[in-house]
């Protein structure tokens, strides 16, 4: 932010307006063009030349004065063509743990032809070097840290050129909706087993017949999850619709723990899910607002981390600052 | 900035064209060469060298140390070599030394810009010193090179891998092209703003101000050229080129100078604008290379033409400012006053008007000679005054004396003691035209005939393949004029009386074996032998000629009359600012609509296949044609059989074709 001229602000102002979008092809809508401050520089080097050619009345100054500004004008136009058509898009939503590099997934491609020297940040001051080949989708991840857990949005993306010879410098300000789910730390705690938090094998399998509920069936449903007795019975078919092979399950409770910090619960219930997760063992999640049924595998642990990601937050319109 | 910083700029660092640089900065001390002290050009590069080699070897610049080191001694030689006094030679070699003491502390890509920056600028202030059509395209290359770094350090880092940045390069100069030369013709050039110290250093050879005996006989060993020149119509014959230079009035009895150099200022006449782009049919242009002086040659009984010159008293002309460059301008002859010519041998009457002051002037200065040297010469005239009392017959006896008495015409002329006239009128007989007019001119005077001295060039080498004449140092020359009760100015020549093929041919042949004639050059000297050789010295001389009129020497005369030439016919009643507004503007208007048509192209090139262009355009054809308009919606196969269904068959088969072409390509059937 050394330097702020007129039509950044308004670059900004305009960008703010716009609707998010997690697709954008670059035209004359969204690039913004002006001198860079090399530009300026060159343009005192020409009124100089300038001078220089009308005091000493020469000929061939003027001549290569001329040649010099044409290529600055004609610069404007190939560090617009260089952005234009570009199209910058983001579909994945990537995840991360807090405390890491969170990783927005930008997708930059353009059929016509390539485009040089794009330089893609948050900011003007940490941006990073990404050239775009013709024709293939150039996957340029964008590095943030990650200090918050929750859904991380990109606040704004801006790509920025130089490209021909640095007098011009061509920006767009973007509001890509590249999303990232920041999960909480996983920190290591103690869970108080007399608490009544801890549950036993058995006890496990008490409440998870318990609360077993019923519910026609629907096509996809597993088979082996149809109560035949009842098809049988009324000539319906019904299945559980908790699976019963959750056997060896855990509950994972709000109150297993014995800190009073919010994120602290978190962070210890987020490590206690991986481990659960990465000894095969079956757990559920039981936390204020959300109950998630003991299960395995990937999805479930998913599940469970975005629980506990959102916790206490709006999906949709929470922490959406940048940094 | 974060710990990583240093490491990033050192990553990037490596990959700087710094060979480009190094080629460029070379190349540029290397065109500097012929105004630059040498000590300065080598003391750069090897600076250039060592900070090429420590970029490359060691990874980094020279240390802050040694770059400091360098500076003061740099600075320090500097400054005592030069002295102090400004002058533009000692601008450049400024320049040249602190941009290569620039290059060896660069440090990020902004460093590099601005290097890349001043390496343009001293590119443009090369041409202060030469114009030459190499040294142009030399310096275009240079610009090409800078431009490429510039390119590399903004094209990100996968230039080596691809080729494209080059091609937006050419890109760049292709669309450039026509821009510049719109307003290499047509941008207004402006008369200088202020005035600048240009006097150059560096001595040129050609004529002075003030002549000895045996003083033009130096410049015979020079073939450089002094001017060019064309006629419009036929040229005079070569006999009859006689490029007065400078009036030489003043004698002290050794040597002639020029009385009116202190009070040129107060002599000029103005010239009348109007009547100054409207020369008649006959005129003549020069081109005259640099010489650091104002002072321009003319042929006689001709006026300026053209506005940087000006006329002086005594027929002569001069610059309005000092030719550092190549400078042209444009002088047509008068017309021709039948009057008798005299009698006297190579005598020829000039066809000047005589000032209101030329009278006074006559008495003060064309007849003024020291009494107190050359007493043998001033008995001689006493003494053929009695005998000759009619001025013409006195005259034609001074002049036969030169043919008939055993006068020697040579470069190698014995040298002369006090009394310069006598000695060589009546002792030595061998002498340079120097010595011809001179003697003459003392004797003239001695006989109350005004006579003046005039140096300047005669003859002229013609190019016969584009009819130009090409006037060297070595046809500098000097003659007399004299001026006749009832006829005016008469120009003689004392040395046509001794070696008529001096003027009939040049000096080359009335020198002969005799030698000195070009012995300082023998390369010059052999090309001129040679024929083939020869031949290509023309031609090359042709080229750099047209170079010179074409691009070198375009200003603002050249531009009026184009522009005038433009608009005969159209807008023909209007002031020359209105046309070239008019000009500037529509010429804008041009470039624009060009760029948004290209745009516009780019948009559309950019969404549609050439099918789809095709299917599009003839949508709008029919459109104009037949009124007919595909609707929002409708799909090209029900539009055809809509078309089908109308009157236009001829159309409706086209369309057909058309919208077949499209479904294949569309559906790749």
């Amino acid at each position: 932010m050394k330097y702020s001229l007129f039509p950044e602000s308004v670059s900004r102002w305009l960008s703010s307006k716009s609707t998010r979008s997690n697709h954008f092809t670059l035209s004359q809508k969204n690039i913004y063009i002006f001198p860079s401050k090399m530009g300026f520089a060159f343009v005192l080097l020409i009124v100089l030349m300038l001078l220089t050619a009308i005091n000493y009345q020469n000929s061939l100054i003027y001549l290569f004065l001329f040649f010099l500004s044409a290529v600055f004008f004609v610069s404007i136009l190939l560090c617009f063509l260089n952005m234009n058509g570009l199209t910058v898009s983001s579909f994945q939503i990537l995840t991360c743990f807090e405390g890491e590099l969170l990783t927005h997934s930008i997708e930059l491609t353009r059929l016509s032809k390539p485009a040089f020297g794009l330089r893609l940040g948050v900011d003007k001051c940490s941006l990073n070097e990404v050239s775009v080949s013709m024709d293939i989708k150039n996957v340029h991840n964008l590095l943030l840290p990650a200090d918050k857990r929750g859904l991380h949005v990109l606040d704004r993306l801006r790509i920025e050129s130089c490209y021909p010879f640095g007098f011009i410098i061509a920006w767009t300000w973007l509001k890509l909706d590249s999303k990232v789910l920041v999960f909480p730390k996983p920190v290591e705690g103690s869970r108080s087993l007399g608490g009544g938090g801890a549950v036993s094998k058995g006890s496990a399998r008490f409440l998870s017949e318990d609360l077993t509920e019923l519910k026609s069936y629907q096509y996809g449903d597993s088979a082996s999850r149809i109560v035949w007795k009842q098809f049988a019975a009324k000539d319906r078919l019904v299945v559980r619709s908790h699976d019963q092979g959750a056997i060896d399950s855990t509950w994972l409770k709000w109150d297993l723990y014995d800190v009073s910090s919010i994120e602290k619960k978190l962070q210890h219930l987020c490590f206690d899910i991986l481990d659960f997760h990465r000894k095969q063992q079956a757990y559920g999640l039981d936390i204020p607002g959300v109950l998630i049924a003991p299960s395995k595998g990937e999805q479930h642990k998913y599940a469970c981390l975005k629980a506990l990601a959102l916790f206490g937050l709006d999906a949709e319109d929470g922490q959406n600052d940048s940094v | 900035m974060t710990q990583s910083e240093p490491l990033k700029l050192r990553v990037l660092f490596f990959n700087y064209p710094f060979k480009v640089l190094l080629s460029i900065i070379l190349l540029q001390l290397l065109s500097h060469y012929n105004h630059s002290p040498l000590w300065l050009i080598l003391f750069t590069a090897a600076i250039a060298c060592y900070g090429f080699f420590t970029y490359k070897v060691i990874g980094k610049q020279v240390s802050g140390g040694v770059r400091t080191m360098l500076v003061i001694l740099s600075v320090a030689i500097f400054f005592l070599y030069f002295k102090l006094d400004f002058s533009v030679d000692m601008a450049a070699s400024f320049l040249v030394l602190a941009s290569t003491l620039k290059f060896i502390e660069l440090q990020n890509k902004k460093d590099v810009t601005l290097f890349v920056y001043i390496m343009f600028y001293l590119s443009a202030s090369s041409f202060l010193f030469v114009q030459s059509f190499v040294h142009a395209m030399l310096q275009f290359i240079l610009i090409l090179a800078g431009l490429y770094v510039l390119l590399s350090l903004n094209s990100g880092q996968h230039l080596s891998k691809n080729q494209a940045p080059w091609s937006s390069l050419f890109k760049a100069v292709f669309i450039a092209g026509p821009i510049v030369l719109v307003c290499f013709l047509f941008f207004p050039r402006i008369a200088p703003l202020w005035s600048i110290p240009i006097k150059a250093q560096s001595a040129t050879t050609g004529m002075t101000d003030f002549m000895s005996p045996g003083d033009i006989a130096e410049l015979a060993q020079s073939s450089e050229r002094a001017f060019r020149a064309t006629f419009s119509l036929q040229a005079p014959e070569k006999k009859d080129l006689y490029w007065r230079g400078l009036v030489l009035d003043h004698f002290d009895g050794r040597s002639w100078r020029s009385s009116s150099s202190n009070s040129s200022q107060q002599g000029f006449n103005k010239v009348d604008l109007g009547q100054l782009y409207d020369h008649g049919d006959n005129f003549y242009e020069v081109m005259l290379e640099p010489s650091n002086q104002s002072w321009v040659y003319v042929l006689e009984s001709s006026r300026a033409s053209s506005s940087n010159v000006l006329a002086k008293e005594a027929g002569q002309f001069q610059l309005k400012t000092d030719a550092i460059q190549s400078t042209r301008y444009k002088m047509t002859f008068k017309k021709a006053v039948s009057r008798s010519q005299p009698v006297i041998p190579t005598a020829m009457l000039l066809q000047g008007s005589s000032r209101r002051n030329e009278k006074e002037r006559l008495l003060r200065i064309d007849l003024q000679t020291p009494l107190s040297s050359n007493l043998r010469t001033q008995q001689y005239i006493e003494d053929l005054l009695i005998s000759f009392p009619n001025k013409i017959k006195l005259i034609n006896h001074l002049m036969n004396r030169f043919a008939e008495q055993p006068y020697f015409y040579t470069l190698k002329p014995p040298v002369l003691g006090a009394d310069v006239v006598d000695e060589f009128l009546f002792d030595t007989k061998q002498g340079f035209c120097a010595h011809y007019a001179s003697s003459l001119a003392y004797m003239l005077r001695l006989a109350k005939i005004p006579a003046r001295v005039i140096a300047g060039y005669q003859g002229g080498e013609y190019n016969h393949q584009s009819d130009y004449y090409i006037i060297h140092q070595y046809d500098a020359h000097a003659w007399v004029e004299a001026k006749l009760p009832n006829l005016g100015w008469v120009r003689l020549d004392p040395t046509a009386m001794v070696a008529p093929e001096r003027i009939m041919r040049g000096l080359g042949d009335a020198v002969g074996e005799l030698g000195g004639f070009l012995d300082g050059s023998p390369i010059a000297s052999a090309v001129l032998r040679i024929s083939g050789l020869n031949w290509l010295r023309l031609r090359v001389d042709e080229f750099n000629y047209k170079w010179q009129k074409l691009v070198v020497n375009y200003g603002d005369d050249e531009q009026r009359s184009l522009i005038r030439k433009f608009f005969t016919g159209f807008l023909p009643n209007t002031d020359n600012t209105i046309r070239v507004g008019v000009m500037i503007g529509g010429l804008f208007a041009l470039l624009i609509s060009t760029i948004l048509c290209f745009l516009w192209y780019k948009r559309f090139a950019g969404r549609y296949s050439s099918v789809e262009k095709t299917y599009m355009l003839w949508l709008y054809f029919l459109a104009r044609l037949s009124g007919l308009k595909r609707m929002t919606g409708e799909t090209p196969n029900t539009f055809l059989l809509r078309v089908q269904s109308s009157n236009y068959k001829r159309l409706a088969k086209v369309t057909e074709k058309v919208t077949a072409k499209l479904e294949q390509d569309q559906y790749q059937i």
